[in-house]
């Protein structure tokens, strides 16, 4: 990439972190997202919950996706990471080996499961 | 030694091409964007033939090598070692004096250009690539025949202009009214929606729009 067009990105995703923070997470977190919605003079929050099962780590292009399991079949939402109006929540921490989840699509409900991540243990400090 | 170059209906200059990227508008739209680098131009010469008038522009900060005879040239004339020279139609005689340079001062966001440059070689290509043919069958007993292009014709000679297989790319293409979104005067750098053709580092001529009138 160029460094003008790096420079580009930076910044725009410099001037975002100001105005907004997301918490960490990864693959395999149960998220919950807002999005805040103007259209046609109207104003309003969608929300949805899911598992997030990808982050596309691509500078001011970087994006994570959602998947979330309904009566009527599997929903997958993809956001971009750096658009205000994108509210992020983390509901709960999986434990998961992989950075994308995509073999969840092949899994039966009850196999597409994911454990809990468990809180780390509280580790003494060593003596100096 | 800019100058503000007074709108005229026509005007151009050279851009390099940076790449492509992201940006958010106002309404959090999305859109893939082109970044340009307009690099100062020297005014060499400006003229009029053949009923309409032009202006010879040159930069410096470009690869390329200068012969003995252009660069005697540009030293008596007292002006800068350009390596890239063009000359560039103007309708308006008073835009940008010999001596001066040019820059971004005549782009605003929300104008509109028109982006002529090559685009990028794609070496000898097969009829489907090259004109979108069908090819034939990919099985019923098709056999090492899968991409070819068919019957040319029932006479004993084949007709000119019959599209065949050949070099594809590396023409001179012209996309028209691109809206410019974004523009650093420092660097000189301008972004604009949508695709230039070329490759990354090619070398476009950036003119207003002919079609297209910016608010």
């Amino acid at each position: 990439m160029h460094p003008i067009v790096k420079a580009f990105e930076a910044k725009q995703m410099e001037e975002f972190r100001k105005k907004v923070t997301h918490p960490s997470f990864k693959a395999g977190d149960t998220l919950k997202i807002t999005v805040d919605i103007e259209e046609g003079g109207k104003k309003w929050v969608q929300t949805c919950e899911g598992v997030c099962i990808a982050r596309v780590n691509k500078g001011i292009a970087s994006n994570f996706t959602i998947r979330r399991l309904e009566s009527s079949g599997a929903i997958e939402m993809r956001f971009p990471m750096f658009v205000e109006g994108v509210n992020i929540q983390v509901l709960r921490r999986g434990k998961v080996r992989r950075a994308k989840l995509f073999y969840l699509k092949h899994c039966s409900r009850k196999a597409g499961r994911i454990k809990e991540l468990a809180p780390k243990r509280h580790v003494a400090p060593q003596a100096a | 030694m800019s100058v503000e170059v007074v709108h005229s209906s026509k005007f151009g200059v050279f851009a390099q091409k940076l790449g492509m990227t992201r940006m958010f508008l106002e309404n959090k739209k999305a859109v893939a964007i082109t970044l340009l680098k307009v690099p100062t131009a020297h005014v060499l010469e400006k003229k009029q033939c053949d009923g309409y008038s032009v202006m010879k522009l040159g930069i410096t900060e470009c690869k390329g090598k200068l012969n003995k005879p252009q660069s005697k040239h540009l030293e008596r004339m007292n002006q800068p070692l350009c390596k890239k020279v063009k000359e560039f139609r103007i309708s308006d005689q008073e835009a940008a004096q010999v001596g001066e340079t040019v820059g971004t001062e005549w782009i605003t966001v929300g104008d509109f250009v028109d982006i002529t440059g090559k685009s990028t070689g794609k070496g000898f290509a097969g009829a489907m690539k090259l004109w979108n043919f069908q090819g034939s069958q990919a099985s019923h007993g098709a056999s090492l025949s899968h991409r070819a292009i068919g019957s040319t014709g029932t006479c004993d000679k084949i007709f000119k202009q019959r599209k065949m297989p050949g070099r594809m790319g590396q023409d001179t293409i012209t996309i028209e009214s691109q809206k410019i979104v974004f523009k650093d005067e420092e660097q000189g750098v301008i972004g604009l929606l949508g695709s230039v053709p070329g490759k990354k580092g090619t070398w476009v001529n950036v003119f207003k729009a002919m079609k297209k009138q910016g608010k």
